[in-house]
């Protein structure tokens, strides 16, 4: 679904991302860890296009993004980026609408199918309650559902989430993390950046760890998720602790 | 109330200032007498006074802030701001010194078409320099501020030129074009700015969609699907036409382009797109009934129209500003 082909990208003369080859398919959740700087956010906008490769090549879907129009890309993938500001005070159900923009939709002109999806969005966010509510009013967890409510509203195969738990409570991070876990387990994609170890053991069935704008390793929990490659990767102290057929990562301190 | 009846309502609520402005005057005109000129009976002396006079200015009042509005409401969207506006911007300011220029080298005498032609080149001027900005502040007031600094610079220049002003005579004019006013404006007046009045509001109109999905920001307006580059453009290019038009008509009038799309918004549940066109009518209607007021105030000189309107505007615009709330950053 999403491919990169000896794909680069540099500020100035620093080097953000090294040569990648990398596809991510369906039906699977890929889990993207890497330490601040690491060029998570970079290799995620360089294979939607919204950053230009410096050399090599972008697909989503087999077309390359320089060619695929905006509106087209956005029907293949649901894209959440790391900020999430609101601009205005408009309520819940128009701000999942959106999630519709690249079907022609818009807040307040929905097509019964449009509308459909975004009542299933709204139904599987558990933001019923909330939906006619300004989104100026909201706490930061109901502003999060919201957001993933809009990406889950595009009903794209494959979804993309940056940093989707960051300042969460441990039970939204759950909650939005079972709905991407849903989304896939329904024969969807979705690559996710996580900072929590804990939670890309449990939720993610394939860990890309970049480090240096690059994939120093790819693959399963039980293969990549390892004190050597944590230490290597984030410099700090892990242990594993099986329990119950689930792989726990206690992280200790610096190495 | 939907979209439609509050558009339908500001709409008749306009004609009806329209036909209340032709109503007043120095000479007294029965509603009679004034209904029977405008549609195209009655006596000569009548109808040159409803048609000549009063007609005009009401409906260039009304396309002013029509432009004003709809700019205002568009730029508020794209750049994410409600204090954006093309008063508060600079970009009013800038197009009548581009105009004032065309009066100060005597060009405008020759070339009628060329006081339009310079508005509306300052005003895109502006908007673009205003925009590159943007694409380097994310905050709210910082975007204000560089606004402020262009709009002074546009005023000093502006002050320059008065200052060498070769007449009292031009002097004079130079005042108008600073002040605002709808006062004498004629049909021919309007016919000049509809070219750019008319294209900018079509391409505002058109961007409506993506600035609904500029309320989530730059970086997921794109993921969802908008094309950010042409947005951007059409904005600046249509609201440039717009204001450009405008100032061509009546000069720098500030505020109502920000007042309008604030009274409209709680309407259209706070979306920039259904805002457009209400705050379009709404800022149409305020101005022809600020006009009204401005003929019916016993003051010795007749006040301008954009004074009256930064009368009551900036105290609203100090009040948008210290309640300004945003959410999600």
């Amino acid at each position: 679904m999403i491919a990169l082909e000896r794909a680069t990208c540099r500020a100035g003369d620093r080097p953000l991302l090294h040569a990648t080859d990398l596809t991510i398919g369906l039906g699977r959740l890929t889990v993207l860890l890497g330490p601040n700087g690491a060029g998570k956010t970079t290799l995620i906008r360089v294979a939607l296009g919204l950053l230009r490769a410096d050399s090599g090549t972008a697909r989503i879907g087999g077309d390359p993004v320089a060619r695929l129009a905006a509106a087209e890309r956005a029907r293949r993938v649901a894209y959440l980026p790391q900020a999430r500001p609101i601009a205005w005070a408009q309520p819940v159900r128009d701000l999942v609408a959106l999630g519709r923009y690249a079907h022609g939709a818009a807040p307040g002109r929905l097509s019964p199918a449009d509308a459909a999806a975004v009542d299933r969005a709204i139904a599987a966010c558990g933001l019923e309650a909330l939906a006619a509510r300004p989104a100026d009013t909201l706490s930061g967890g109901e502003q999060a559902r919201v957001h993933i409510a809009r990406a889950l509203a595009a009903e794209a195969p494959m979804i993309v989430a940056d940093e989707p738990v960051a300042s969460l409570d441990p039970r939204h991070q759950h909650q939005v993390l079972g709905l991407l876990r849903g989304h896939v387990d329904r024969g969807g994609g979705a690559l996710v950046v996580l900072h929590d170890l804990d939670l890309a053991a449990r939720y993610g069935d394939r860990l890309l760890w970049m480090q240096g704008g690059a994939i120093i390793a790819d693959g399963g929990v039980a293969e990549t998720m390892v004190p050597d490659l944590v230490a290597e990767v984030y410099g700090v102290q892990a242990r594993l602790v099986e329990q119950d057929g689930r792989r726990h990562v206690v992280v200790d301190g610096p190495a | 109330m939907s979209g439609r009846a509050l558009n339908g309502a500001l709409l008749a609520a306009a004609l009806l200032a329209v036909i209340g402005a032709c109503l007043l005057g120095s000479v007294p005109l029965p509603a009679g007498r004034m209904l029977a000129a405008l549609v195209g009976g009655g006596e000569p002396g009548d109808a040159l006074v409803v048609w000549a006079i009063r007609l005009p200015r009401a409906l260039a009042a009304f396309v002013v802030g029509a432009a004003l509005g709809a700019s205002g409401a568009a730029l508020q969207g794209l750049l994410r701001n409600p204090l954006a506006e093309p008063g508060v911007l600079g970009v009013s300011a800038t197009a009548a010194l581009a105009a004032t220029m065309t009066l100060y080298y005597g060009l405008a005498a020759g070339a009628p078409w060329l006081l339009p032609l310079a508005a509306v080149g300052g005003a895109l001027a502006a908007t673009a320099l205003i925009a590159l900005a943007a694409l380097r502040t994310a905050s709210v007031v910082s975007l204000v501020l560089v606004g402020v600094a262009l709009s002074s610079f546009a005023g000093a220049l502006m002050a320059l030129l008065m200052n060498f002003a070769p007449n009292p005579f031009s002097l004079a004019d130079m005042v108008n074009w600073m002040l605002g006013s709808v006062a004498n404006r004629s049909f021919e007046d309007l016919a000049l700015a509809m070219p750019f009045l008319v294209p900018g509001l079509a391409i505002l109109f058109l961007t409506r969609r993506g600035l609904s999905a500029l309320t989530l920001g730059e970086e997921a307006a794109a993921g969802i699907g908008l094309d950010l580059a042409r947005q951007r453009l059409l904005v600046v290019l249509g609201a440039g036409l717009a204001t450009g038009g405008s100032v061509a008509i009546a000069g720098a009038i500030g505020f109502v382009g920000i007042v309008a799309p604030h009274l409209v918004r709680p309407w259209v549940g706070h979306d920039p797109a259904r805002s457009l066109l209400p705050s379009a009518l709404l800022a149409g209607l305020l101005l022809v009934l600020a006009d009204i007021g401005v003929r019916v105030l016993p003051t010795d000189a007749e006040l301008k129209l954009g004074v009256l309107a930064a009368l009551v505007g900036a105290p609203v615009f100090a009040a948008i500003a210290a309640s300004a709330r945003r959410v999600g950053r």
